[in-house]
């Protein structure tokens, strides 16, 4: 497939799942954003662009799922971080019921039409 | 890291800020802001953990990674500049009535009461094939057109000719027998061809932006 084709395959599957992965990167504990970006650009496919996943922070914030705090870093300017809130876990917990049942149902039909 | 002193790192990091507040204007001032501090803190942090921070070509990778200021826009919900827009129909180069008609009118249209003139002015000013240099000679040379300069030149011609010397200036003991004063004669040539070199120039420059 043309590497452009690739790219939008990507972006539209991208589209409905990366915000789950960034709550997933979020559980746990508070992290400063930048290390959550690189993780996710450290994941083939994840991230394109590292400075979009800026505004996806914000609009996961006024949507109630994470809450962000300032810490002084011992290197440079207070740095912000961000945390799951209890809306958040609900949301990510009910995302990955429903994307182990997307996932299975779309390998299951992949792996039929590898079989005939 | 602040107080070094400016380098080709910084100016690139610099310019990267100035586009993003520049794309980001139509949010409000307190979302852009933050989100501008979310990214140059993010450019800090990535920056610290380069080989060599003050390394042109490593920070520009590094912006690069981050996405164009105007993908980090429309990931802000901010819809995709259009291009249009910014440089609103770049002088079509094909032809069209209006440029040939204002040249005309321009020369000519002062015999129509000057409302001619008038309607080749507004067609001069609203074509985007002239410069305003060019609008502006073909504005002042002449107003009115070749309607204007040939009545001014008739005018030189009578007040200033041998006779009108002579009637004039009889008392003064200047004589009429001399023929027209150069000067008057070429006065009253540049008066009337002033406005056909004008229609030439903008015919002129019209073809070269047609090019």
């Amino acid at each position: 497939m043309a590497p452009d084709a690739d790219d939008a395959l990507l972006a539209q599957l991208r589209r409905g799942t990366l915000q789950f992965c960034v709550l997933a990167l979020l559980a746990g504990e508070p992290r400063y954003a930048f290390d959550v970006v690189r993780d996710l650009s450290e994941v083939e496919g994840m991230v394109t662009s590292e400075g979009t996943i800026y505004p996806m922070l914000s609009r996961l914030r006024r949507d109630g799922f994470v809450s962000t705090s300032w810490r002084e870093s011992s290197s440079g300017p207070p740095r912000r971080y961000y945390e799951l809130t209890a809306a958040g876990e609900a949301a990510l917990e009910h995302f990955t019921v429903q994307w182990r049942t997307f996932s299975g149902a779309v390998d299951h039909l992949l792996a039929g039409r590898a079989t005939t | 890291m602040q107080t070094a002193p400016p380098g080709a790192a910084d100016m690139a990091i610099a310019d990267y800020l100035d586009d993003l507040r520049d794309v980001l204007a139509p949010l409000p001032r307190d979302r852009r802001r933050e989100l501008v501090r979310d990214l140059e803190s993010h450019i800090g942090a990535a920056r610290a953990e380069l080989d060599d921070p003050w390394s042109e070509a490593q920070v520009r990778t590094l912006l690069e990674r981050l996405g164009s200021p105007e993908e980090i826009a429309e990931a802000e919900g901010l819809a995709a500049p259009e291009p249009p827009a910014a440089a609103p129909a770049p002088a079509p180069a094909t032809s069209s009535w209006r440029e040939p008609a204002a040249i005309v009118l321009l020369l000519f249209g002062g015999f129509v009461a000057l409302v001619g003139w008038l309607v080749g002015l507004v067609l001069l000013w609203s074509s985007p094939r002239w410069n305003v240099r060019d609008k502006l000679i073909g504005t002042l040379v002449f107003p009115g057109g070749l309607a204007t300069s040939a009545f001014v030149a008739a005018l030189v011609a009578g007040t200033s000719g041998p006779c009108a010397i002579a009637n004039g200036a009889a008392g003064l003991g200047l004589s009429c027998d001399t023929g027209p004063a150069l000067t008057t004669v070429i006065l009253f040539l540049a008066l009337l061809l002033l406005p056909f070199a004008t229609s030439a120039w903008l015919a002129l420059r019209l073809r070269r932006t047609a090019a």
